[in-house]
């Protein structure tokens, strides 16, 4: 597979820009670019946009199970290192952020382009939280390094593909669970 | 202008999503995250205009021609869709007097943006990093965004009922029809 690595880095940023471009227009064409819609998403008002993400979910577990399958890709693919008080506390505090500014930083960045800029309040309260993690950051790495839980990457393995394996059972009741919930009934 | 619908249709917008995260994945063998260049960004303005100093350029590489990229794709697509919204003020901020619409849209942009992006610094990933890593199936990015789905729904819900977010619940109009249909 071409790897963006071997690539000169003019055709990096080619790539980088028309990726971006996709990005972009996919988030607004499903929503994740409105924030009216990402809090009435949290409010459980907005069922489209929850099964918008569940379907990206599916879909990139379905890919990526065939793409380590053909060997399009490796199944010791990079996945970055968590920590389990980190990523809670961390996920808790964005959960937190969404619900205000209803945006993500790259969200932001979409629903800027898309005309609205209130996004920018949401992208300066960003820019103004790097002088906070300049202050504490370090302390709070060095606490974390010391006491948080290290978590498992996650490897797609010989095992996890035999059919002895109870997971594989629970992913196509979820994948059901969630065609359901995609498919069925009435749309928002 | 409208060549493209502004939803598009079902949950399709899902899978477009999850085939670029992977396809994103093959090229790279990576997730792309793009936190790298957001905290290179960041901490570029934060020292340069905290200490005043004239600090090196960040690289202009494929990672920040990405980041102008998003805002260019959101742009074409919402014009060509005709969802181009030109929006300064958040709905909830109310329809008083610029002051307090400005008041009102600033401190929850600024303090939700703030909170956002320490989040992320803490648990090591953008959004769309942990829903690539959901996707090989990391254990830090599904506790995240089961975290993330837990505290979002319990503060929008506590604020909800709290009143705070009242002019905002008339987005809601269509689940509220549902149930009177019942």
């Amino acid at each position: 597979m071409i790897l963006l690595g071997a690539l000169s880095s003019d055709w990096k940023i080619i790539i980088g820009a028309f990726g971006g471009v996709l990005l972009g227009a996919l988030l607004a064409a499903a929503g994740l670019t409105d924030r009216e819609r990402v809090k009435a998403a949290l409010k459980l008002q907005d069922r489209a946009l929850v099964n918008t993400v569940l379907v990206l979910l599916l879909t990139g577990l379905v890919l990526r199970y065939w793409a380590v399958r053909l060997d399009w890709l490796s199944a010791a693919a990079l996945i970055e290192p968590a920590r389990l008080g980190s990523v809670l506390f961390g996920g808790l505090l964005v959960g937190i952020g969404l619900n205000l500014a209803g945006v993500t930083p790259l969200s932001a960045l979409g629903a800027l382009g898309g005309g609205r800029f209130s996004a920018l309040w949401a992208l300066i309260g960003m820019a103004l939280a790097f002088p906070l993690l300049d202050f504490g950051g370090e302390k709070l790495d060095d606490f974390l390094a010391r006491w948080d839980y290290r978590l498992g990457t996650g490897r797609f393995t010989a095992e996890f593909f035999s059919s002895a394996n109870p997971a594989l059972y629970a992913t196509i009741a979820l994948a059901v669970l969630i065609a359901i919930l995609a498919f069925g009934g009435k749309k928002n | 202008m409208k060549i493209l619908p502004e939803k598009l249709p079902l949950s399709s917008g899902g899978i477009l999503l999850g085939a670029l995260a992977v396809g994103a994945l093959i090229i790279n063998d990576a997730p792309i995250g793009l936190l790298d260049e957001i905290h290179t960004l960041g901490e570029y303005g934060e020292r340069s205009l905290r200490w005043r100093i004239a600090m090196p350029r960040p690289e202009a590489g494929w990672e920040l021609a990405m980041l102008i990229g998003i805002i260019f794709g959101a742009g074409i697509y919402a014009l060509l869709s005709g969802g181009f919204k030109r929006e300064i003020f958040y709905a909830e901020s109310g329809t008083s007097s610029l002051v307090g619409r400005t008041f009102g849209s600033a401190w929850r942009g600024i303090l939700g943006g703030a909170l956002v992006m320490v989040g992320i610094r803490l648990s090591g990933d953008s959004v769309w990093g942990h829903l690539a890593g959901a996707i090989q199936l990391g254990t830090g990015s599904w506790l995240f965004l089961i975290a993330l789905v837990v505290g979002g729904v319990f503060t929008a819900l506590l604020m909800q009922s709290s009143g705070n977010s009242a002019p905002a619940a008339k987005t809601a109009a269509p689940a509220k029809k549902r149930g009177a249909r019942k």
